[in-house]
């Protein structure tokens, strides 16, 4: 079995010797070979992501969502090419760029609590909405400051508890360090939220 | 007003966010084994093929 690790644009990356390379569409697929369905645990996770850093620091790449096993290299070239065009536009839209992930946590989270009735219920709803809403404008604010184009930027609002966004930004290497600055500087004002970068990495929030 | 943390280091929590969420995905591809359970998606062109091999198999 053949697992994915990245897509690149042909010709393919430098070799190494525990890495398989498929050719399709104009493409390569770079995969690693495995006996057995991968088990998604932290140490198989920090592998395939150093791997893909790896092929990511040389080159344009689309990371490979983790998991994603094919019987042989027959059945992936097929997969391969059946996309082959639209993974090619994604390539070109990632180049030379990289992912920051951007984690805004409220600075004062209310305590989470579990309603009890109806109109507790509802004030709970309300309040969440309000806090969704809050958490926009902070992405908005964001977005502006750092004078962001909006599909250089993937967020999620409230994704879990004391937290009012994780930012996905796809910025130029070469803008990443201007970019943690800009970052910063909005968390170093900011009275609502802290600001926890990680990156730059592989653009997994931009590939589909 | 401090508050901004610059790391390179992903924690688990996010990584799990990328490489399960996230990323690109080709038609075909399989499986995943979370928690020593192995999730299979099947293509349901493929499946439904089966399902109509099995028929025929069947009735012939």
């Amino acid at each position: 079995m053949l697992l994915l690790r990245a897509i690149v644009a042909a010709p393919s990356p430098p070799p190494r010797h525990d890495l398989v390379v498929v050719r399709a569409g104009g493409l390569v697929a770079v995969a690693s070979a495995v006996d057995r369905v991968p088990r998604a645990d932290e140490e198989a996770l920090r592998a395939h992501h150093a791997l893909v850093e790896e092929i990511h620091a040389r080159q344009a790449c689309l990371p490979a969502r983790f998991g994603r096993v094919f019987g042989d290299a027959a059945a992936l070239a097929d997969a391969l090419a059946a996309r082959a065009a639209e993974l090619r536009a994604e390539l070109e839209a990632v180049a030379g760029r990289a992912e920051l992930a951007v984690t805004l946590a409220w600075r004062s989270a209310p305590g989470a609590t579990r309603p009890r009735g109806g109109t507790a219920y509802l004030a709970a709803a309300a309040e969440r909405e309000r806090e969704r809403r809050r958490a926009r404008l902070v992405v908005a604010s964001l977005v502006e400051e750092l004078d962001l184009d909006r599909p250089s930027v993937r967020h999620r609002t409230c994704p879990a508890g004391g937290i009012a966004a994780a930012v996905a930004i796809l910025t130029g290497r070469d803008e990443v360090n201007d970019i943690r600055r800009g970052i910063a500087r909005f968390a170093e004002r900011s009275d609502v939220v802290t600001a926890a970068v990680y990156g730059p990495m592989a653009p997994y929030s931009f590939v589909s | 007003m401090s508050g901004a943390v610059a790391t390179r280091e992903l924690p688990l929590v996010e990584l799990i966010d990328r490489l399960l969420e996230r990323g690109v995905v080709l038609t075909g591809a399989a499986t995943i084994s979370v928690a020593g359970v192995d999730l299979v998606e099947l293509r349901l062109n493929l499946l439904l093929a089966a399902v109509d091999a099995l028929d025929r198999d069947e009735a012939g």
